[in-house]
């Protein structure tokens, strides 16, 4: 096989209806092999409906997917060189751990013995060696989840599915086994696509993630394109937390636009390219950890906002303050906590002033127009 | 009001009595009798076994016996191979007539058995079929499927099908993910449906006094006959005792059978 097909999964302009319901809706994604590629958004977005059309247990309504560079549509599941992790684990009540495991290879018809070997090789991967004779119910949820890991490991897949795995997980576990999943799939090296509504979770292990809503793909890119550079409203809030200010094009700058802020006075500076023109309406988004806050007033002309702290949170890592600019506009500002001696937390009812550099401003398309 | 709620309160309690009484009074007078040292059923002359040692040597007894068993074998058999598939078609397909299809499988369950017996005994004459242990099976099968069927379907209900999908996954074809997948798991639901069937067959009279060939007698037959000639005798007491236990014990592990996770 070209080593460039190896693991490369294609899904050509794919629906999927359910009756009157599409569930996706004319999807493409090129998936590179050995890559670690996470399906993201809110439940319902078809993200799992996409899963189950690569593993085989949907049929596409029209369109193409291809594995490996072979067009599978009419393959069965049974017949594809890909395996699945499943959300409630799907482990098999009535067969022990091993047996559980050996089940691929046993389908394979491969000898007894070769199969124990590969069993034990595949339970010390994830760190199961000795429970290879329980019964799954035997087994906390993380032992589960690492059989159903093993289980598909051991099949050695081209391609690994995995729907929200660590979803029925408690915090901890689940942060565990993140890291625990990532070490792994660069151990093995195989094409991992992992589909999660949890965008910190996609953030933390994916090469590259597809944001979904309803059926459609809105952006694809590494975790730091979509953070720094979400394309539209969905994926900035979707994806880490952002402010967003309606705003009007008050006019061009070099290399970016000024534009008004409803319900503040100042004008604002973002980097731009051409296409817009004075008097559109726009939506400027901003991180929470970008944003400066302080009491003194900076030099003017300043790229920020006056208001007045409604709300000081504590929240660990960092302070939360809620500002009140106008009855319309709020905004939130992450602080680091540095400890309290150097900085010391601005009181409620403070007169602040919030100032970002121009290049943190992200401009998107109002969702109006 | 208290005085209307414990008037009837007293109306369920005499008719809880009723029920008690008339349900469980004369198995358990039969029971009683079964050890009466006495050749009548009138009246008590003390405890003994000698019945039960008398239906031991009693060898008409033990062909018709047989009889029953491997009639019941074989019926249960063929019911449970054929209420499981149907189980599995109406639980997993939808297809035209599947309501008409469902009647059809259920309705020995409230068809009188008299009229079940009186259609299969017409039908057989006027297809020619010779009465003999064929006759009796075909009848039995009839009566019974639909109890398999039942309790198969009730537990296909609780069937979690991601399974099936994560054998498919794993390489397994359909035969294969049914055999090592669906079946294990299924199988308390066959067996308790088997047990079941197997219990019906054996107790059934009506079916099989009207289907039946010259000779070939079952038990309960047998029973029937034995009480028309010599009236009810301790004998036959001893061997309705015997049928009646078998019968609760088969029915009992069949229930445990249908709550095995």
């Amino acid at each position: 096989m070209n080593r460039s097909m190896q693991g490369r999964i294609e899904l050509r302009q794919v629906t999927k209806c359910f009756g009157a319901v599409t569930a996706v809706d004319g999807i493409s994604l090129d998936i590179r092999g050995g890559e670690f590629f996470s399906l993201l958004g809110p439940s319902g977005c078809g993200k799992t409906t996409t899963l189950r059309l690569i593993a085989g247990f949907e049929r596409p309504t029209t369109g193409e997917i291809l594995l490996e560079g072979v067009s599978v549509t009419g393959i069965p599941p049974h017949r594809r060189n890909v395996n699945t992790v499943f959300q409630s684990y799907a482990l098999f009540p009535h067969l022990t751990v091993e047996e559980n495991i050996g089940f691929g290879l046993k389908m394979k018809r491969l000898p007894k013995s070769e199969i124990n070997l590969q069993v034990e090789d595949v339970l010390s991967l994830v760190k199961l060696t000795g429970l290879g004779e329980r019964k799954p119910s035997e087994l906390s949820g993380g032992q589960q989840q690492r059989v159903a890991l093993a289980r598909a490991l051991v099949n050695h897949p081209a391609i690994l599915l995995l729907d929200e795995p660590l979803a029925a997980l408690d915090l901890k576990l689940r942060k565990q086994m993140q890291i625990e999943l990532k070490v792994l799939q660069r151990q093995v090296g195989i094409t991992f696509v992992y589909v999660t509504h949890d965008q910190g979770e996609a953030l933390s292990l994916s090469d590259r993630i597809a944001v979904m809503q309803d059926g459609r793909v809105l952006q694809i890119g590494t975790p730091s394109d979509l953070y720094e550079h979400p394309n539209c409203h969905f994926v900035a809030d979707f994806i880490g937390q952002s402010n967003f200010f309606p705003a009007t094009v008050a006019g061009h700058r070099e290399g970016g636009l000024t534009l008004r802020l409803t319900g503040a006075e100042s004008l604002i500076e973002v980097p731009a390219e051409c296409g817009y023109h004075p008097g559109q309406e726009v939506i400027l988004a901003v991180r929470p950890e970008r944003l400066q806050i302080s009491t003194n007033p900076p030099p003017p002309p300043f790229n920020g906002l006056y208001g007045m702290v409604s709300e000081v949170m504590y929240l660990g890592t960092l302070l939360q303050y809620t500002v009140s600019v106008s009855d319309s506009l709020q905004v939130l500002v992450h602080q680091p906590n540095l400890g309290s001696d150097s900085t010391p937390p601005i009181p409620r009812a403070s007169k602040v002033y919030i100032t970002w550099l121009p290049e943190h401003g992200i401009l998107l398309e109002s969702m109006t127009s | 009001m208290p005085t209307r709620s414990s008037a009837l309160r007293s109306v369920f309690r005499i008719n809880a009595l009723f029920i008690y009484f008339f349900l469980y009074a004369p198995i358990l007078v039969l029971l009683i009798f079964s050890f009466n040292d006495s050749r009548y059923t009138v009246s008590w002359q003390g405890f003994s076994l000698r019945w039960y040692g008398a239906l031991f040597q009693n060898s008409i007894l033990w062909e018709r016996c047989l009889n029953s068993l491997i009639i019941g074998l074989v019926a249960t058999l063929i019911a449970t191979v054929l209420g499981t598939s149907a189980a599995l078609l109406l639980e997993r397909h939808r297809f035209p007539g599947r309501g008409a299809y469902m009647a059809a499988v259920y309705l020995p369950i409230i068809m009188p058995d008299i009229i079940l017996a009186i259609s299969l005994s017409l039908f057989y004459g006027l297809v020619h079929l010779p009465r003999g242990f064929a006759t009796i099976i075909i009848g039995h099968v009839v009566l019974t499927l639909p109890f398999v069927t039942i309790v198969v379907r009730a537990r296909l209900r609780g069937f979690d099908r991601q399974l099936e999908e994560a054998a498919a996954d794993l390489g397994a074809n359909e035969w294969a993910t049914f055999r090592r997948v669906t079946l294990p798991l299924i199988a308390p639901g066959i067996l308790g449906g088997a047990l079941l069937a197997f219990t019906l067959s054996l107790d059934d009279f009506v079916l099989t006094f009207f289907t039946k060939g010259v000779g070939v007698d079952t038990l309960p037959v047998l029973i029937y006959s034995m009480q028309r000639k010599f009236g009810v005798t301790p004998e036959v007491n001893a061997i309705s005792s015997l049928l009646l236990l078998n019968s609760t014990l088969f029915v009992l592990l069949s229930l445990r059978l249908q709550k095995h996770r």
